[in-house]
């Protein structure tokens, strides 16, 4: 069964090209625009494997959303990473202190970003 | 700003930029020196300006590229959508560039704009950089003001210093 993972970006480009890297490799991807959408979506969907989010978006910000949905938490665990223009060493604590399995700055390596998934995924 | 400032910045800009569209398999190069622009108004076919402001400094910068640069390094993407992206990209290269220095600067969403562009505060404070490549050009205009008595001095303490582009952590 193919693994579902939520992309929550404000730019549709960076969207696409996630899409792009990690759709021809099986996984089932869902789409988010802003954090408040992604935590709703989140909050909606029990069967989310993994979270690719962004930090600095419009309505919610990517730390504001993981501070929302806690996902550590969750019934099932959810693995989170930023992906992100931010590389400041307080905000990546901050996130992981929020949940956060992982940090990656933009722009994306698109076979780190695919290692990364399968093997957040692979449980 | 100190000349040695206005130097140091000089030099991140550029290699951010290099940098940033050698990361979408798009190899640019500076045109010609940095310099102060002769006016605060510029024109743009496409553009995106992003404001920013921290504890001590603040300004805004403003980028635009050709729509040559903006196919070649996202193909088949909107170009609004993806110079938004791109001067987010760039301005986030930029800060994390100048953590080190003692900046921590928040940047506010980016802002597509076309035409006629005035780039707010002292024209003295923008410095214009152009680059070239063979999908066409770009340029950056960035307006940095930092408060009375603050000058770029690099710290070097390996905890202060920002993750790089690309890098996965996985905790």
């Amino acid at each position: 069964m193919s693994k579902r993972i939520l992309i929550i970006d404000d730019s549709a480009s960076v969207r696409q090209q996630i899409r792009q890297a990690l759709e021809p490799l099986g996984f089932d991807l869902l789409e988010a625009v802003d954090g408040l959408d992604g935590a709703e979506k989140i909050e909606g969907n029990d069967d989310l494997d993994a979270v690719i989010c962004d930090v600095n978006m419009p309505n919610m910000t990517g730390l504001e959303m993981l501070e929302r949905v806690k996902p550590g938490e969750r019934p099932k665990p959810l693995p989170v990473v930023m992906l992100t223009t931010e590389g400041h060493p307080e905000m990546i604590k901050q996130a992981k202190a929020h949940g956060a399995k992982g940090w990656m700055v933009k722009p994306f390596k698109p076979e780190m970003l695919v290692a990364a998934m399968q093997k957040l995924t692979a449980a | 700003m100190t000349p040695e400032s206005v130097t140091i910045i000089d030099t991140i800009v550029n290699e951010c930029n290099v940098a940033l569209f050698d990361a979408y398999n798009c190899a640019a190069k500076p045109e010609g020196e940095a310099a102060t622009p002769a006016e605060r108004k510029v024109e743009v076919e496409l553009g995106s300006l992003i404001g920013f402001v921290g504890s001590n400094a603040r300004g805004n910068i403003l980028i635009s590229a050709s729509e040559g640069v903006l196919e070649a390094t996202s193909p088949g993407t909107s170009h609004r959508d993806w110079i938004g992206e791109l001067s987010n990209q760039l301005l986030g290269r930029i800060k994390n560039k100048l953590i080190p220095y003692g900046l921590n600067l928040e940047v506010a969403p980016p802002v597509v704009v076309s035409g006629s562009v005035r780039i707010s505060g002292m024209r003295s404070t923008v410095r214009a950089y152009h680059f070239t490549s063979e999908a066409g050009t770009a340029s950056a205009w960035l307006r940095i003001q930092l408060d009375d008595g603050v000058e770029l001095v690099l710290d070097e303490n390996p905890e202060n210093q920002p993750s790089a582009e690309g890098d996965m952590m996985l905790f």
